[in-house]
């Protein structure tokens, strides 16, 4: 442990076990899903296909973000030129009116597709809680492998329906093996 | 689920557990090396060589955290000098003013603006290859977005160094702005140009952020291997010990905590696919903007309606030609490369080459007709002079690269032959650089006669633009020697051993 | 998988991809009688009304062609594209695009009265608009009426030949199975896409940019084919729908082939407007006199409410809708856009032609009932003779050899 301090404060952040393969955990996301499950999470090194019905989870929330950002967007760039160019300092150029939306159109769009990719960069770390430094499952020396082949379940200790005996069967029972409790930090 | 895997038919059939089609005696070699089959009822494999995930990710990690060949460092240190000279050379234009440039009057566009435009066009290739590809579900796109978004990026980083240094008093840049100052003046945003710098600032910060959520879940994997080494660092001396550690904390701030957590998995494939939507009318109207700077001039040969299709063709046409031109060599530097850049990538990329370069083939067929049909002298005047004129030659070379060259690949050895796809795809981008300087120097012959002139560039000129090369090698060696150079998780993502419905990604 | 492939000589049976015996027959009897009412309401205002009235009925019927060439033609592009990029997902789809297609003779015949009455309203063809017209003097090497009538020989020529070869080499598929007929299929739309976007450029040049000779567009041909591959999607789209109604492609064109087919419409809605602004607006922006013309018409004279129109109607309000996922994937509001979209590439096609005829005093006439009629003509006959034709084959390409892929296509995110 060269210089890597772990800091323990006691208590369980939740339970983990790995499968052998994404059908395994596929399967295994359903049984955890219909025993009830909130405060759990499957780990894999690749957004497995279909995985949101296996978990039973609702869609994704970024189209509205990104599209409520990409209005702001727009609308903000053509307020923008429109103020400046025919309001605040208005010249002639290429006799041109001062207010046509036609000339306005390439940055309205530019400054629409600007806020758009921010927020859905940003929005999708926002909503996944990122970024943070550290986080109690990797202190599980058998958690590294999620980001190369390993696939995981991790049940938290917060759900309601915790209880660390009851919870490791479920796992155990559903094919996942290497169980064991991650501590809190 | 009666889900087929789309591989399904090829992998059963690689297994002998379906009747063999009726190949010719060749397509089985072929298939051997990811070649495309000419038999509608057989897909290549995406990934070759019998890899499991494991093997995925310590090849391509490979790349990044084991010394690289002998190759890289004289690679590096040319680049890096090529990029001094150029460095050299804005100094000079700097302290001494535009005018060491070759640009005169009529020609008041040089090679800073073709160096632009050319640059810009080989930074759409990576946004295409990861959007527009992504929207379109070509899965042998995972194996050279990142590499090609990468290039985007440094490409347009070069780019945009041209039109800052030809203001002139860069110092003043800031007024491209609307930055409230004391003079109460704004930009005007009724100049193309001003376009330009919102369209190329939006695509470079969109694209930028579309490389790096692409590669957080790939940094989080050299970051979870960086602290695995860390923790087995028993036998290592403190200077290692020292940078591994500066290894995994880049690596793990990088990562941004990323934790591989289906919940967050979800929201990234939404965003990306998000992102992958608004990237794909950015790179047509990125390529567009920079056509307006021409086309909304009243100048003949510039002032015509198709520009910015056109563009946006000649913009893909290049950015493909690039990737090819850096993919190949890479090719056969990185061991284990041939398993994931396949001859069918290849094979891919070559069409999309041909049915570009046509396009724009299209396009020059379309202006000079209607230069024709128009009736107007002036614009007939001004095709006759850029095709016999003082720049044939010029126009020769673009014709030749740009329409003639990419037809070659009709023919599937020329498609399948790697160092004879590398010479085109220079030819190409030789070709596509004369497309600008062929469309700048339309000014040298304007509506007076008395006023006509000939450009042609200084050392400055040329230098500059070298320097730009060396830019660009600087930080893309810089890439591959550091970053994940293959989206790791999107290859494994096409893999039949990632899908749950499939036997070997463990269903019964 | 072993229920996989049980599945899918069930989902193939004749029972879901065969119509019963004389399905649509209403339909299409009721759709031939309107057209063949419509034409001769056309015929009637035209015969009895004064010359302006004839140049009006002509013009609108060029509209109703073009209506039913652009459906046909970009259903025939969008084939080749399908063919060329080697598409799995399509495969239970592109039997209807290829429908659309084969309909191209029936194009031909509406084709043959404009062809024959064209110099009513192509003016070049007049001597009295072109006696002493330096600018008309300068192309008439291209706009004379031998080359244009020869250059209609050879675009219909290469649009027959592609159209059926494609054609029959998907329904002989069928019978014989030979997948090699895809590779076939395949090889042919390489060089056939280029011969349509030249051809079908140079059409768009010589029946719709030649109405007002002496304006000029680079753009002027892809903003056709952007339009029709546009609707000729939507034409698609809303043909599955219907036939999912009526019970057969049950587990072959599912929801996910909606959406994505929702997407592509999307995507040309957007591609539409695209380049339509760029055409504006370089014209616009360059404000030279001979370019303006074409849209100061269209800017004023009773024209504007049309092009407004045409701009929320074929791009912001669609662009709008499809841009929801749940939109894309609901049958009835996907076949509602469908619809619209139809409706407004006919009213872009009769704000692309019909400005150009005036009264003799050079005033506009706006739409009219005999502007709905002479369109809706060859409109309900073209729609009236598609659907004996879909009737008439299985509704998907059965022995594809991408079927698999088309059958398990899914979108996941």
């Amino acid at each position: 442990m060269a210089g890597l301090k772990k800091k323990s404060h006691g208590g369980t952040w939740g339970v983990l076990a790995e499968f052998e393969s994404p059908a395994a955990v596929y399967h295994a996301a359903e049984q955890v899903r219909d025993a009830g499950y909130s405060k759990w999470d499957v780990y894999a090194p690749i957004p497995i296909h279909g995985m949101d019905e296996a978990m039973g989870l609702k869609g994704s929330k970024m189209a509205w973000i990104v599209g409520t950002f990409a209005a702001m967007g727009a609308s903000g760039g053509f307020l923008l030129q429109w103020w400046t160019s025919a309001v605040a300092y208005p010249i002639v150029v290429n006799d041109k009116p001062f207010g046509a939306w036609e000339q306005f159109t390439p940055v309205t769009f530019e400054l629409g597709v600007l806020f758009a990719g921010i927020s859905a960069v940003f929005g999708m770390l926002a909503i996944n809680g990122l970024p943070r430094w550290n986080h109690p499952l990797f202190s599980s020396e058998r958690f590294l492998s999620a980001s190369d082949d390993g696939f995981f379940i991790g049940i938290e200790s917060k759900d309601a329906k915790f209880n660390s005996d009851a919870t490791s069967k479920l796992l155990e029972k559903a094919g996942g093996f290497n169980i064991e409790m991650v501590e809190d930090q | 689920m009666s889900t087929v895997h789309p591989d399904e038919l090829t992998s059963k059939r690689l297994a002998g557990q379906e009747p063999e089609p009726q190949l010719g005696a060749e397509m089985h070699g072929a298939l051997g090396d990811g070649t495309l089959v000419v038999d509608p009822a057989v897909r290549p494999p995406l990934v070759l060589g019998n890899r499991d995930l494991h093997s995925v990710t310590e090849t391509i990690c490979g790349w990044a955290e084991n010394k690289p060949g002998k190759w890289w460092t004289p690679a590096f240190l040319t680049a890096n000098g090529l990029a001094a000279v150029g460095t050299l050379m804005i100094l000079y234009l700097i302290t001494t003013g535009v005018g060491v440039w070759g640009l005169n009057n009529p020609v008041g566009w040089g090679w800073a603006i073709v160096n632009f435009v050319w640059w810009v066009g080989i930074g759409h290739a990576g946004t295409l290859i990861s959007a527009i590809l992504c929207i379109f579900k070509q899965k042998w796109r995972t194996s050279i977005n990142r590499f090609a978004e990468a290039m985007t990026i440094f490409a347009v980083i070069c780019a945009g160094m041209f039109p800052g240094i030809h203001v002139g008093r860069v110092w003043f840049a800031w007024f491209m702005f609307p930055i409230p100052n004391s003079n109460a003046i704004w930009p005007n945003f009724r100049s193309p140009l001003l376009w330009d710098v919102f369209a190329v600032g939006t695509y470079f910060t969109v694209s930028l952020l579309f490389w790096y959520m692409g590669m957080i879940p790939d940094i989080a994997t050299l970051r979870d291997r960086a602290f695995k080494r860390l923790h087995a660092s028993s036998g290592m001396g403190k200077v290692q010990v020292a940078i591994g550690k500066v290894r995994a904390y880049a690596y793990g701030a990088l990562a941004m905590g990323w934790r591989f957590n289906f919940r967050a998995w979800q929201n990234y494939e939404k965003s990306y696919i998000l992102l992958a939507g608004i990237a794909t009318p950015l790179v047509l109207s990125v390529h567009s903007v920079v056509s307006f700077d021409f086309a909304v001039s009243i100048i003949p040969g510039w002032h015509t309606t198709i520009f910015p299709p056109y563009f946006v063709a000649g913009a893909i046409f290049s950015g493909f030609a690039m990737v090819l031109t850096l993919l190949i060599p890479a090719r056969e530097l990185y061991p284990g490369m041939k398993d994931f850049v396949t001859q069918r990538t290849l094979e891919n990329m070559c069409k999309i080459i041909t049915v570009t370069g046509s396009m724009v083939g299209f396009a020059y067929g379309m202006e000079f007709f209607i230069a024709w049909y128009s009736a107007s002298s002036y614009e007939q005047q001004a095709f006759i002079i850029r095709a016999m004129g003082p720049y044939w030659w010029a126009y020769f070379i673009m014709i030749t690269c740009n329409v003639i060259s990419p037809q070659v690949f009709w023919f599937k050895w020329a498609r399948t032959t790697p160092w004879f796809i590398f010479i085109v795809s220079i030819v190409v981008n030789i070709g596509m650089w004369f497309e600008r300087f062929v469309i700048v120097t339309t000014l040298s012959a304007d509506f007076l006669p008395s006023s006509w002139g000939y450009y042609s560039p200084t050392y400055v000129d040329v230098l500059t633009f070298v320097g730009s090369l060396g830019v660009f090698m600087t930080f893309f060696l810089l890439f591959c020697r550091f970053l994940p150079m293959l989206a790791i998780s999107e290859v494994k993502n096409v893999m039949p051993a990632a899908d749950p419905h499939h036997p070997a990604g463990g269903a019964h | 998988m072993a229920h996989a492939i049980a599945d899918k000589s069930k989902l193939l049976s004749a029972a879901n991809t065969a119509l019963p015996v004389g399905a649509g027959r209403m339909a299409s009897l009721a759709l031939l009688a309107l057209g063949g009412i419509t034409i001769a309401l056309t015929i009637l205002g035209a015969v009895l009304g004064d010359d302006t009235a004839k140049k009006v009925a002509l013009a609108s019927f060029h509209v109703g062609f073009l209506v039913t060439l652009g459906l046909a033609l970009g259903s025939m592009i969008l084939v080749m594209i399908l063919h060329q990029v080697n598409a799995g997902w399509s495969a239970t789809i592109r039997r209807q695009l290829e429908n659309v297609m084969s309909m191209i003779p029936v194009c031909l015949v509406f084709f043959l009265p404009v062809a024959i009455l064209a110099p009513m309203i192509f003016h070049w063809m007049d001597p009295h608009y072109t006696d002493g017209d330096v600018v008309y003097a300068a192309k008439a090497s291209f706009l004379n009426k031998p080359f244009f009538y020869v250059r209609a020989v050879i675009y219909f020529g290469a649009w027959l030949y592609f159209s059926q070869r494609l054609y029959r080499l998907s329904i002989g598929q069928d019978s014989d199975g030979d997948r090699w007929r895809s590779a076939k299929a395949r090889k042919m739309s390489s060089y056939g896409l280029l011969i349509m976007a030249l051809t079908t450029a140079f059409a768009a040049f010589d029946w719709m940019m030649s109405l007002d000779y002496h304006w000029f567009s680079t753009m002027f041909g892809v903003y056709f084919f952007a339009g029709f591959i546009g609707v000729a999607t939507s034409l698609c789209a809303l043909i599955l729908i219907i036939l999912r109604r009526a019970g057969v492609m049950e587990g072959l064109v599912t929801q996910e082939h909606l959406h994505d087919l929702g997407k592509l419409m999307f995507g040309f809605v957007v591609f539409w407007a695209y380049i339509g602004f760029s055409q504006y607006f370089l014209i616009w922006y360059g404000n030279i006199p001979e370019e303006t013309m074409w849209f100061q018409v269209r800017r004023t004279d009773g024209w504007m409410p049309y092009s407004v129109a045409l701009a929320f109607g074929r791009f912001v309000i669609p662009f709008v809708v499809l841009m929801a996922r749940p939109a894309r994937r609901n049958p009835m509001i996907l076949a509602t856009v469908a619809i619209w979209l139809l409706a407004f590439n006919a009213l872009d096609l009769f704000w692309v032609v019909r400005p150009t005829v005036h009264t003799p005093d050079g005033h506009s006439i706006m739409f009219g009932w005999l502007d709905a009629v002479a369109i809706l003509g060859p409109v309900c006959i073209f729609f009236g003779l598609l659907v004996r034709k879909i009737a008439s084959n299985p509704v998907v390409p059965v022995n594809d050899p991408r079927m698999d892929e088309g059958i398990a296509h899914k979108n996941y995110v």
